[in-house]
């Protein structure tokens, strides 16, 4: 996978986890402000981030919960606990699509669908309120910014004007004439506007004055299925004569929706038609330029009148004929415009007007110019202009700052800052004067502590740039919002090769340094922790494996240099030697381990959002309550333990704790507690989950467990109460009068038991009728080396891991006694029953006694219960990597796993559990 | 080469903008907020600071302001937001960026607003 797909994916994980937490902890504050702030950002980087790339549904969704959230954060919109429960259910569509992603690395098409859905229930939420909000305040829609802030450089010659009628074109020249400033306006109403009672049709027909309309759709249809109707995603053009304080009245309410621009009518001179003809324009070109030359208007005018009549009108050279009587009539001394028109004639092309000034009206009050929305157009711009409109963008951004009259503290710092910019501008444009120009203008500046001097510059400097490009003598007499866009009228150096850029583009995608930039990114930003990938780490753990058993062979190695060679002192130094790397072995191991480690948090932090949504469902009221978070261990571990937790926290609501009702007539508080705690006792982690329910009621357990034949009647006459509770965990067993949506399938405790046992833990239940419930789990801190001890049988030798080993003893035969056919004997006042280990296993040899009648018993435990296995012997206990059964041997259920011994041996591991 | 700081709180964005950046040669470095941000700014000063607007910590307009304070070369700022807004661009020319992109960014976008403001031409 691309690996910023898999960097998006897995921060994307991140961040949905953190939604969901600070949606629950806003359940208990609703009212805290930070939270919802924390909460609004990281929906809106998600968001952000899937704006990278092409996953529509997943963005879509994302931005309606942006909104939303922004909404709640300003105080439009109250926080209920019914939004949370639509941002989660969002949040959980958002993670089921980084699923696809990662698995298919596409999204599926039918996710469209559900995608509008949910972002059409989020975006109703932010309606809802608000005209909740517009009844109760209407004031409260009063624009903030009226569109007349947002004038805009928008380049004219990106508007589609060409697309206007030849006819109404003229009409609206005409209009100029009379005084009359034209406006381009582009409404695009926000998609939801529906909701908000909008009827953006007749708001763009009701506009003043209108010329010429069209409307057309922003994005491309999306296929019938999947077409939201209720989604408008239209865009209104419009040219009106309408003057612009009229039109900012027209569409105060959505000044963010609306743009609006001023048209120079010279903008409007696109001649249009048939290009058919040719050789005559040479020649009527080389006829009239003469006119020009000499400022014969009138015997210009003629001669195209003339060649009008002769042309066919269809003719493209007809139209532009037209046009250039037109301004011959309307504007009879705007000569350069006159030429433009006749040099287009040779080309065919409509004339570039970007760097005439239209000389007739000036209907433009001078506007604050400032390129808020070229951002808008640049799409649509061709690479070839990009640099152009760059540079644009960028003067308009100094230009708007320097024309601040703030002064924060920081005032020099962000004039030193435009000043930096433009002198990389004169470096870009081969200007070499202007910047010790700029730095002059900057020292004054600094001086003065005004942005004046700069500014002035900047004027001085795009009005010669105007004188230039226009080749008039005539002086501008006021700043159109052409003026900005002169200066880069004609940059030699701009505009050339950019069409490699495409090649730019794309080498970036799929660049040879990606991957490797990608965790060198890692590594930059974040140089407390490091992301690992698994894989690596399970790689060193095989590694010390091995290394911790070749490290055993030493001993040996010592003991047969002394035995076998008689070199007593090479036999010592090995031994030394091998202390040493025995006690590196060991920290590297422990080091290892540690790496591997993470908190029971990983797997707590699901629990609130599961124990709300479980309780709301059941009706049940429940306080949850972790502790002991940090407490850390074996990542396996931590990771195996997740289902089982669950299901016993899905049990403890589902069947321990009661209805409120049911409480309150017990005495008990209405709400329940579910206490969830982790603690480390020695190398063993210890989770508890406690719930303050009805308890289990042993006798119930007892009569369930007969009638469903887990226990015959003797045992169920002889258990004790702990020991029937217990019997939840035997296979088959669920204790449900109905079988509920949440649990009871069918799959019992035992499933929690069997995931348990696999990584070694215990698990024990303790519980009162009426008080509650209490089960307790352990699980070794790391499952990766086990301490056993090795016991002799039958000539065997086995290992049994020290978790279960509770003593060694030696009993005199004359101690065992036989009570109800099973073997006893008493250690220190209590009863131990006894087993013999060849007879579990199947050996037929009798154990052996040693020299003074004792027999050695090794004392495990198992389920909280002392049990003694006879053995022939002990032996010592060592360090064993336990690696599974493979093949035939996996279905051996008396073992465990095997090792490999120091001198190549291999060590069968009791299952004891099992065997017992 | 000139150095270029992206300030991000995310990191599919930071790697986006340092795979585009790095593709001509330029040298990146990255800030997770605007407290990190400065203090590698007053260790060294970049050539080119590309900002986002809501970070935790210390959000894009408080980093460039007291970026803008700072008795250090102050060399031009590119302020990338997913709002597309006017007062959010005026608020970020206010608090001392030279520019104003709207993410997602286009790469060629990206590269040709970084070269011009860099002072650089075309490659």
């Amino acid at each position: 996978m691309n690996p910023l797909l898999e960097q998006f994916l897995s921060e994307a994980r991140e961040f949905l986890q953190g939604i969901g937490e600070k949606l629950m902890q806003l359940e208990d504050e609703p009212d805290n402000a930070e939270l919802m702030t924390e909460l609004f950002r990281f929906v809106h980087t998600l968001k952000g981030n899937s704006g990278l790339f092409e996953f529509p549904e997943m963005t879509r969704v994302l931005h309606a919960g942006e909104d939303l959230m922004d909404a709640v954060r300003k105080g439009r919109v109250g926080y209920s606990q019914a939004l949370a429960d639509q941002l989660l259910d969002a949040m959980d569509f958002v993670g089921i699509l980084c699923d696809e992603i990662d698995a298919d690395g596409r999204i599926d098409a039918s996710r469209a669908a559900d995608s509008a859905r949910l972002a059409k229930v989020l975006r109703s939420l932010i309606v809802v309120e608000a005209e909740a909000d517009s009844t109760s305040a209407s004031g409260d829609r009063k624009p903030t910014n009226s569109p007349a802030q947002q004038s805009a450089t928008v380049n004219l010659a990106q508007l589609p004007l060409a697309s206007i009628p030849e006819l109404n074109r003229i009409e609206a020249y005409r209009r100029t004439q009379n005084g009359d400033a034209l406006h381009w306006i582009s409404y695009k109403p926000i998609e939801e506007c529906f909701f908000q009672g909008d009827d953006p049709f007749f708001t763009a027909r009701q506009t003043p004055d209108i010329l010429w309309g069209n409307i057309l759709a922003r994005e491309s249809w999306p296929p019938l299925a999947e077409l939201d109707a209720y989604k408008c995603i239209l865009e209104f053009q419009i040219l009106t004569a309408a003057p612009r304080k009229e039109l900012d009245e027209h569409y105060q309410y959505m000044p963010d929706q609306v743009e609006i621009c001023n048209v120079d009518p010279l903008f409007l001179v696109i001649p249009q038609g048939n290009p058919n003809g040719g050789p005559v324009y040479g020649d009527f070109i080389d006829d009239v330029l003469p006119h020009l030359e000499t400022g014969d208007i009138t015997a210009l005018r003629i001669a195209a009148q003339t060649m009008l009549e002769l042309s066919n009108p269809e003719l493209w050279l007809s139209s532009a004929l037209r046009w250039l009587i037109l301004l011959i009539d309307s504007t009879p001394e705007n000569t350069t415009a006159f030429r433009k028109i006749i040099e287009s004639l040779r080309t065919l092309t409509s004339p570039d007007w970007s760097s005439v000034n239209s000389m007739p009206t000036a209907p433009a009050p001078a506007e604050k110019v400032i390129s808020a929305n070229v951002e808008f157009s640049e799409e649509k711009i061709l690479l070839s202009d990009e640099d152009a409109a760059a540079i644009k963008f960028i003067l308009a951004a100094q230009h708007q700052i320097l024309s601040f009259d703030d002064k924060p503290s920081w005032l020099l710092g962000r004039l030193k800052a435009v000043a930096a910019v433009l002198i990389n501008y004169c470096k870009v444009s081969g200007d070499l004067n202007g910047q010790a120009e700029i730095e002059e203008a900057l020292e004054q500046s600094l001086k003065a502590t005004s942005s004046t001097p700069l500014l002035t510059w900047l004027e001085v400097r795009e009005n010669e740039k105007l004188v230039r490009s226009v080749e008039s003598n005539s002086p501008p007499k006021t700043a159109t919002t052409n003026q900005i866009a002169a200066p880069i009228a004609n940059p030699v150096t701009l505009v050339e090769n950019s069409s490699e850029h495409p090649v730019v583009a794309t080498s970036i995608v799929e660049g040879p340094r990606f991957g490797r930039r990608a965790e060198d990114a890692g590594a930059a930003t974040s140089s407390k922790s490091l992301k690992v990938d698994q894989s690596k780490i399970d790689r060193l753990m095989n590694l010390i494996g091995e290394m911790v058993v070749s490290k055993n062979a030493l001993p040996y190695l010592a003991q047969r240099a002394e035995d076998q060679f008689g070199v007593r002192e090479l036999s010592r130094e090995i031994k030394s030697q091998y202390s040493v790397i025995n006690r590196i072995a060991e920290e590297m191991q422990d080091a290892i381990m540690q790496v591997r480690m993470m908190p029971v948090s990983f797997v707590f932090q699901r629990f609130p959002r599961l124990v709300r949504d479980i309780s709301r469902k059941l009706g049940k009221e429940v306080q949850l309550v972790l502790e002991g978070e940090e407490t850390e261990a074996d990542k396996n571990i931590i990771e195996s333990l997740a289902d089982p937790l669950i299901h016993i926290v899905r049990n403890s609501l589902d069947h321990g704790l009661e209805t409120p009702e049911a409480r309150l007539a017990k005495g008990k508080p209405a709400t329940g507690t579910l206490t969830i705690r982790a603690v480390q006792e020695g190398d063993q982690a210890l989770i508890e989950i406690i719930d303050d329910g009805k308890g289990i009621d042993p006798n119930i357990i007892k009569r369930k467990a007969y009638e469903k034949g887990v226990i015959d009647e003797a045992t169920m006459e002889r258990i004790t109460d702990r020991e029937a509770i217990n019997l939840v965990f035997a296979a088959g067993f669920s204790t449900a009068e109905v079988v509920s949506d949440l649990s009871g399938r069918g799959v019992g405790m035992d499933v929690v038991r069997t995931a348990v046992e696999k990584v070694n833990g215990t698990i024990l239940l303790d519980s009162e009728t009426g008080k509650g419930t209490r089960i307790r789990i352990s699980l070794p801190l790391s499952m990766a080396v086990t301490k056993v001890m090795i016991v002799e049988s039958d000539q065997q030798i086995f290992g049994v891991p020290m978790d279960h080993v509770m003593e060694t003893v030696r009993v005199p035969i004359s101690n065992i006694r036989t009570i109800k056919r099973s073997k006893t004997t008493v250690l220190r006042g209590n009863i131990v029953p006894l087993k013999t280990l060849n007879t579990l296993l199947g050996l037929s040899a009798q154990p052996k006694a040693n020299a003074d009648d004792e027999m050695a018993v090794l004392v495990v435990k198992i389920n909280g219960d002392a049990v003694g296995l006879i053995v022939d012997q002990f032996r010592e206990t060592i360090d064993i990597i336990q690696k599974p059964l493979g093949g035939v041997l996996s279905g051996l259920s008396a073992y465990s796993g095997s090792a490999l011994m120091g001198d190549g041996s291999v060590l069968m591991v009791l299952n004891v559990k099992e065997i017992v | 080469m000139k150095r270029i700081l992206i300030i991000d709180d995310a990191a599919t964005v930071r790697m986006y903008h340092r795979n585009i950046l790095e593709s001509i040669g330029y040298t990146v470095e990255e800030a997770m907020n605007g407290i990190e941000a400065l203090e590698k700014a007053l260790q060294e000063p970049f050539d080119l600071y590309i900002v986002d607007v809501n970070m935790p910590k210390l959000d894009g307009y408080g980093f460039l302001s007291q970026l803008r304070s700072e008795e250090i070369p102050q060399n031009p700022a590119i302020m990338v937001s997913t709002e597309a807004a006017i007062h959010d661009q005026t608020a970020a020319f206010r608090a001392g960026a030279n520019c104003y992109l709207v993410k997602p960014v286009r790469p060629v976008q990206l590269l040709t607003h970084v070269r011009l403001l860099l002072g650089e031409e075309s490659k």
